[in-house]
C-alpha cells in the first residue's frame, strides 16, 4: 500500500524530470540571438510604460479569501461523506432512524453553516463583479470653450447674422461645459 | 518492498499511461485544428504526413528550435518555474485513474493504473488545486500588463469553479461510500442505468461545466481572451516554455475528460458485460473519454465567450448553491438507505 503512495512520488519526479529535460534540450538546440529590443516587455509594439507589478483590483483577493474558507470547510465534509453509507448500513438501514439520522443532522448542520457563509458574502456584495458607482459623479476638468465653425447655411446667409449665430453657439457651448 | 517483477510491471504501466497521455495531448492539438477546420468549412493541416497526421510531431520539433525570450523585466526564477508548475500537476492526476480493471502482466495481477491508492478521489482534488499556481505565477512573473490581467482572471476563475467541482465529487463519494476511484467505478458496473450520470444528473452538469472552467477552455477562456489580452498569462512565453503551458492545458483536458468518465460514465465498465477482458474495458474507457474530448472541441468552436462578471456570477451564485444543495440532497437520500450498503 505504501508502495502505491511512493509510486505517486516517483511519478511526480519522473514528470518533473521529463519537463526539465525538455527545457534543457531546447536550450541546447535553439539559437541565441538576443537583441535589446527582443527583451522588452510586449506592449503592442510600443515601448512599455511603467511596471506591471502594480496594485491590482482588491476583489481578486476577496475571491481568493472566500475560496480558501470554502475549500477548507469542504475538506471537512469528505470524512462525513465517506462514512455516511457505512453508518446507515451498520444500523440495518432503518429509514430515518438511528445513526443514519444522526449523521444526516451532523452533515446538514455543517452544510447550513456553509450556506450561511455564502449568504453573508452574497449579502455583503462581494460576489457582485459590476459595482454601482456610489461616489460623486464624474467631473471632467473644465475646458476652454471650443470655437464652433459656422455651417454652410450660416455662411451663405448675411455675414453679420452668421457672426451672431456663431457667437450664440459658442456661448451656449460654454454654458453646457460649465453645467457638466 | 515489492519484488523486481512487480517493479518492472509498474514501470511498464507507468510508461504506457504516461506515453499514452502525451500521445492523446499531441493528438488533441491536431484534432483541435482539424475539427475547427471542419466546423469552419476549411481543410485544416494536410501537408505533414497523410491527412496532416504528423503535424503534432512537426510542431513539437519546431518548439525545440525556436529562440526563447525571457523579458528583461521579468522575475527570472518564477518565470522559468511557472511552465513546469503548469505542466506537471496536470500530468500527475493521471496516476490514479483506473483505465481498465484487472489485468495480468507477467503473472502479476494488477489494475491498469499507476497508483492504486485508496483515497484517490481526495488525491484528484488535491492535485487539481495545484494547477492554479502555474497560471498565477506565469502571469505575475512576466511583468507584462496582459499577463498579469490574464493570470488574475484565470486564477479567480479556477478557484471559483473548483468549489463546485469538489462538491460534485463529494456527492459521488456519498453515494458510493468510498474515496477509491476503482470502487466508484465498480459501483457503476452492470447495466447502463447503473452509471452515476442517471442518479446524479445535477452533479454531472456541474462537474462538466467546472471542467471547462478548470481547463480554461471556451466559453471560459478568460486566461487568454485573445481580443482583449493578446495571449493572456502566457503572452511573454515562447519556445519550449510556451509548449509546456500548451502541453499542460491539453493534458488537463484529457485528465478532466477521464475523470468525468470515471465519476459519471462508469469508467472502464462495459455495459452488460461484467467480466470483459482488459482491452475491451480500455476500449470502452477510451470511447467514453473521447466523447468528452470531442465535446471540448465542439464547444470551443461553436459558443461565444462569457463576460467576466457573468463568469463570476454563474460560479458563485448559481453553481455553488446548486452544488451545496445537491450534496445535502444526496446525504438525505443516503441516510434513508436509498443507495444500499
Amino acid at each position: 500500500m505504501y508502495f502505491d503512495y511512493l509510486s505517486v512520488l516517483v511519478f511526480a519526479a519522473v514528470g518533473f524530470v521529463f519537463v526539465f529535460a525538455n527545457m534543457i534540450l531546447a536550450s541546447i538546440l535553439r539559437p541565441k540571438r538576443k537583441s535589446s529590443e527582443g527583451l522588452e516587455t510586449y506592449e503592442c509594439g510600443e515601448e512599455a510604460i511603467g511596471d506591471a507589478w502594480v496594485q491590482f483590483d482588491i476583489r481578486y483577493y476577496t475571491v481568493a479569501l472566500v475560496y480558501v474558507v470554502f475549500a477548507v470547510e469542504i475538506a471537512f465534509l469528505f470524512p462525513w461523506a465517506l462514512v455516511m453509507k457505512d453508518a446507515v448500513a451498520d444500523t440495518g438501514a432503518a429509514a430515518g432512524s438511528g445513526i443514519g439520522a444522526f449523521v444526516l443532522v451532523e452533515g446538514v448542520l455543517f452544510i447550513v453553516i456553509l450556506f450561511l457563509g455564502l449568504a453573508y458574502v452574497w449579502a455583503k456584495g462581494d460576489l457582485d463583479w459590476v459595482l454601482a458607482w456610489t461616489g460623486s459623479p464624474y467631473q471632467p476638468p473644465t475646458q476652454r470653450p471650443r470655437l464652433k465653425l459656422p455651417s454652410v447655411q450660416e455662411l451663405s446667409a448675411e455675414p453679420e447674422a452668421a457672426e451672431e449665430a456663431a457667437g450664440e453657439d459658442e456661448s451656449s457651448g460654454s454654458d453646457e461645459d460649465a453645467a457638466a | 518492498m515489492p519484488d523486481s517483477t512487480t517493479l518492472l510491471v509498474w514501470l511498464l504501466k507507468a510508461g504506457l499511461i504516461y506515453g499514452g497521455m502525451l500521445g492523446v495531448a499531441a493528438g488533441m492539438t491536431l484534432a483541435e485544428r482539424k475539427v475547427s477546420a471542419w466546423i469552419q468549412w476549411r481543410i485544416g493541416p494536410n501537408r505533414v504526413g497523410p491527412f496532416g497526421t504528423l503535424q503534432p510531431i512537426a510542431d513539437g520539433i519546431k518548439f525545440f528550435f525556436k529562440e526563447e525570450v525571457v523579458p528583461r523585466d521579468a522575475n527570472p526564477v518564477l518565470f522559468r518555474l511557472a511552465p513546469m508548475l503548469a505542466a506537471v500537476p496536470a500530468m500527475l492526476t493521471v496516476a490514479v485513474i483506473p483505465f481498465a480493471g484487472d489485468i495480468s502482466i507477467a503473472g502479476v495481477q494488477t489494475t491498469l493504473s499507476i497508483a492504486d491508492i485508496d483515497m484517490s478521489a481526495l488525491y484528484v482534488v488535491a492535485i487539481g488545486g495545484l494547477g492554479v499556481y502555474g497560471v498565477i505565477l506565469g502571469g505575475w512573473s512576466s511583468n507584462s500588463k496582459y499577463s498579469l490581467l490574464g493570470g488574475l482572471r484565470a486564477s479567480a476563475q479556477m478557484v471559483s469553479y473548483e468549489l463546485s467541482m469538489i462538491l460534485a465529487i463529494l456527492s459521488i463519494v456519498v453515494m458510493s461510500g468510498s474515496l477509491d476511484l476503482r470502487e466508484i467505478v465498480a459501483g457503476q458496473a452492470g447495466a447502463i442505468w447503473q452509471w452515476n450520470i442517471w442518479s446524479q444528473p445535477l452533479a454531472f452538469v456541474l462537474f462538466l461545466v467546472a471542467t471547462f472552467a478548470e481547463t480554461n477552455r471556451h466559453p471560459f477562456d478568460f486566461a487568454e481572451c485573445e481580443p482583449e489580452l493578446v495571449g493572456g498569462f502566457h503572452t511573454e512565453y515562447s519556445s519550449m516554455k510556451f509548449a509546456l503551458f500548451f502541453l499542460g492545458e491539453y493534458c488537463a483536458m484529457f485528465v478532466m475528460a477521464s475523470l468525468t468518465t470515471t465519476f459519471f460514465l462508469g469508467g472502464s465498465e462495459v455495459p452488460f458485460w461484467a467480466d470483459a477482458p482488459w482491452f475491451v474495458q480500455l476500449g470502452a474507457f477510451a470511447a467514453k473519454t473521447s466523447l468528452f474530448l470531442f465535446l471540448f472541441l465542439l464547444v470551443r468552436w461553436t459558443l461565444p465567450r462569457f463576460r467576466f462578471d457573468q463568469l463570476m456570477a454563474i460560479g458563485w451564485k448559481v453553481m455553488l448553491p446548486l452544488a451545496l444543495a445537491n450534496v445535502f440532497l444526496t446525504g438525505a437520500l443516503a441516510s434513508l438507505g436509498v443507495y444500499g450498503s
